[in-house]
């Protein structure tokens, strides 16, 4: 007699903790505004990234196309990973002094791993994340990037 | 327990210890041979009762083979840094402590492929991390590997 | 190592019922070497263990990791200690923050510096986030290890609300990177205490959803209820910690017995259970996250005022001398020992971590207990492979 009423109380315990689960689920089918899946990528153009997001190291530039590298090479020294190359060359300025100014700041976007130390140590501020997070290519090579844009100089007042 | 307690009553049982300069933790070191004894006595004392090992580490000291063990009371909360070394590199040998605290059992494997020291009485001394026809002891300071980036 | 199968006289045997009886009954008397792993999906990673079986019942485990070792001790030894923190994230990613914290906790208490009290607290907060996300994680994939497949989403959809907080923060959602010696990157976003407080005041609403769709659950109570047994002093003996070592009754908890941070200035409750089993596992996390927001509630309105930064030098050489740290990250103890010869570089480096010494004390746990409960057991050990391979 008792074998029989605890198989039926642990049937009915069985199946009412089933259908409290059952409650929670339910309760979403009936309430799908509380549901908060994205729909990425149809919802690209209005996917707004945070402004401190680490999707890759850009050299920002100004109107005329203007940088604030000196081309020191800290942020070189600083990577833990070797995926900055800093590439300078000595130039002669309009009053005769020598000069060492950028020449191309070679990032390695396949070995970087985003620990956002170039950022932190550049006494210039010449280097900020960006927002892009779509990296994917076909081939390596094209994750090698130089920052500063063709033809663009040294903003006046960094030193 | 200050550091200073423990010490008196660590020296009462072991008077060969050699305490060395530590802010943090009570940092001793004791002869390869005296260790397991040691250990047993750290374990087994009602008054110190280390029955809590959490780390175990291998330090290649260029001169010596070097291995810490970091002991905790789960009763006193207390901790003791035990060290003992081997001028051998060509075949150390150390007591294994896995009878005493069974994590050892992990972290002296570790320490044997990383480092090469073996161990006395392992019950299972094998390679756990690398692949097994791995040849040298990559943790030491002498491993040569053309892979290593020189910076 | 077991004696591998031997069948007397194969040649004789045939595909007649009678003759598969009897090899069945030859094989049945012997222990059965299987494979679990390297790509097993219960395994949360690349873990291969060997299990010698009788029928079905785990006669033994053998655990084979390595799989993803990286040498990051020895890559440590080659960098400085700002860019050692970027390697400790990926060690156990999920508790990212708490591993960054831990070797600048080291690095500044060599150099006797003293952070900022708004520092220790920012760090506090984001540590117990961390846990909270970590433990959501677990209870997803735990679920979904033993078929439960809606309490993935579930654990997910609340997990995303942190994840956006520390994007918005610091940057990144998984490895933050978000400390340096000395204090913190940047300072929180100004949304931060706002986001971190209705998070909190949504969490509790929906914490308890956890509890009607799994754990009160029949299948679930079948499968972990006195399966996975671990005694306490085989848990200080293979020192496992965390809430796997709570859970069988070891107070292990380095917040509430070596507080580091602001853990001195929150009040919370140590879980301890006594039983030891993958039930008391279980509960001991979903415990843990009430007590992270009860951390949370007290410190998130607190923040002090002031620098998120103690002035550092560029170039930073730990005396020389050896440093140990140990905080509590989200699977047990996670701990630093630094060996510094005076140069710019750690001249050994090592990290002790959690999952390491737990894995050693599966093989007792699941010895004797079938199959299928090793995938429950494995799952109610949290284990992340990376923390074991380093």
């Amino acid at each position: 007699m008792n074998s029989i009423v605890k198989y039926i109380t642990d049937v009915y315990r069985a199946v009412k903790s089933l259908v409290t689960g059952m409650k929670v689920t339910g309760y979403y089918f009936v309430h799908p505004g509380e549901i908060v899946t994205q729909q990425y990528p149809e919802n690209r153009k209005e996917l707004v990234m945070f402004e401190r997001f680490r999707g890759e190291v850009i050299m920002p530039h100004d109107d005329n196309n203007q940088h604030k590298c000196t081309g020191c090479g800290i942020c070189q020294i600083n990577c833990p990973n070797g995926s900055i190359e800093v590439k300078s060359i000595q130039v002669e300025t309009e009053d005769g002094k020598k000069k060492r100014v950028l020449d191309q700041h070679i990032y390695h976007l396949s070995m970087c791993t985003f620990c956002g130390l170039c950022i932190k140590t550049c006494p210039s501020n010449a280097l900020k994340f960006g927002n892009e997070f779509e990296h994917a290519v076909f081939t390596k090579s094209k994750l090698t990037k130089v920052l500063n844009r063709p033809g663009s100089t040294l903003m006046k007042g960094v030193q | 327990m200050t550091n200073d307690q423990l010490k008196e009553k660590i020296t009462a049982i072991e008077p060969e210890a050699v305490f060395s300069e530590n802010k943090q933790y009570l940092t001793l070191s004791i002869p390869k041979e005296k260790l397991f004894a040691f250990a047993e006595k750290l374990k087994g004392s009602e008054a110190l009762k280390f029955d809590f090992l959490f780390n175990i580490t291998g330090v290649d000291r260029q001169k010596s083979l070097e291995v810490v063990y970091h002991l905790d009371s789960s009763v006193y909360r207390h901790v003791l840094v035990v060290k003992t070394e081997t001028t051998d590199r060509e075949n150390p040998r150390i007591d294994s402590v896995c009878s005493i605290w069974h994590t050892a059992e992990f972290h002296e494997r570790e320490v044997f492929e990383l480092f090469g020291i073996k161990f006395n009485n392992h019950p299972d001394l094998r390679r756990l991390l690398l692949e097994d026809d791995h040849v040298g002891y990559p943790f030491r300071k002498d491993y040569v590997d053309d892979n290593i980036v020189q910076r | 190592m077991t004696e591998l199968i031997n069948v007397t006289e194969p040649d004789k045997l045939t595909d007649q019922p009678e003759d598969q009886d009897k090899l069945t009954e030859q094989l049945e008397e012997q222990e059965y070497i299987i494979n679990m792993g390297p790509q097993h999906p219960s395994t949360h990673g690349v873990l291969r263990l060997v299990l010698s079986l009788k029928g079905e019942i785990v006669k033994n485990i053998q655990p084979h990791c390595g799989y993803i070792h990286r040498g990051i001790e020895k890559m440590c030894e080659r960098l400085t200690y700002q860019q050692i923190i970027h390697l400790t994230d990926r060690l156990d990613y999920l508790s990212a923050h708490h591993n960054n914290e831990a070797v600048c906790l080291c690095v500044e208490k060599a150099l006797e510096v003293e952070v900022p009290e708004r520092v220790k607290y920012i760090r506090t907060i984001i540590d117990e986030l961390g846990r909270l996300a970590s433990h959501q994680l677990w209870w997803c994939s735990f679920g979904m290890d033993l078929g439960a497949l809606t309490a993935f989403f579930y654990g997910l959809r609340d997990r995303e609300k942190i994840l956006d907080i520390f994007e918005e923060t610091t940057g990144s959602r998984l490895l933050q990177s978000y400390n340096c010696p000395g204090g913190l990157m940047n300072d929180i976003h100004p949304n931060f205490q706002k986001r971190v407080k209705e998070f909190i005041t949504y969490f509790r609403k929906k914490l308890p959803e956890y509890d009607e769709l799994l754990t009160g659950n029949v299948i679930l109570m079948e499968r972990t209820k006195g399966v996975g047994f671990l005694s306490l002093e085989d848990a200080i003996s293979y020192g496992v910690t965390g809430p796997s070592g709570r859970a069988s009754g070891f107070a292990c908890d380095v917040r509430k017995h070596h507080p580091y941070s602001a853990y001195d200035k929150a009040e919370f409750k140590e879980i301890l259970y006594t039983t030891g089993d993958t039930f008391h596992r279980y509960k001991a996390r979903i415990d843990e996250m009430w007590e992270s927001m009860k951390i949370l509630e007290q410190l998130i309105d607190n923040i002090p005022e002031g620098d998120y930064s103690a002035k550092m030098k560029p170039v930073l050489r730990l005396p020389e001398g050896e440093y140990y740290q140990r905080v509590e990250s989200c699977r047990g103890e996670f701990g630093v020992y630094i060996i510094s010869d005076g140069n710019k570089t750690p001249y050994r480096i090592k990290f002790r971590s959690p999952n390491f010494s737990n894995l050693s004390a599966l093989n007792i746990i699941a010895r004797n207990f079938k199959i299928a409960d090793l995938i429950a057991i494995g799952g109610s050990l949290d284990l992340v492979i990376p923390d074991i391979d380093r």
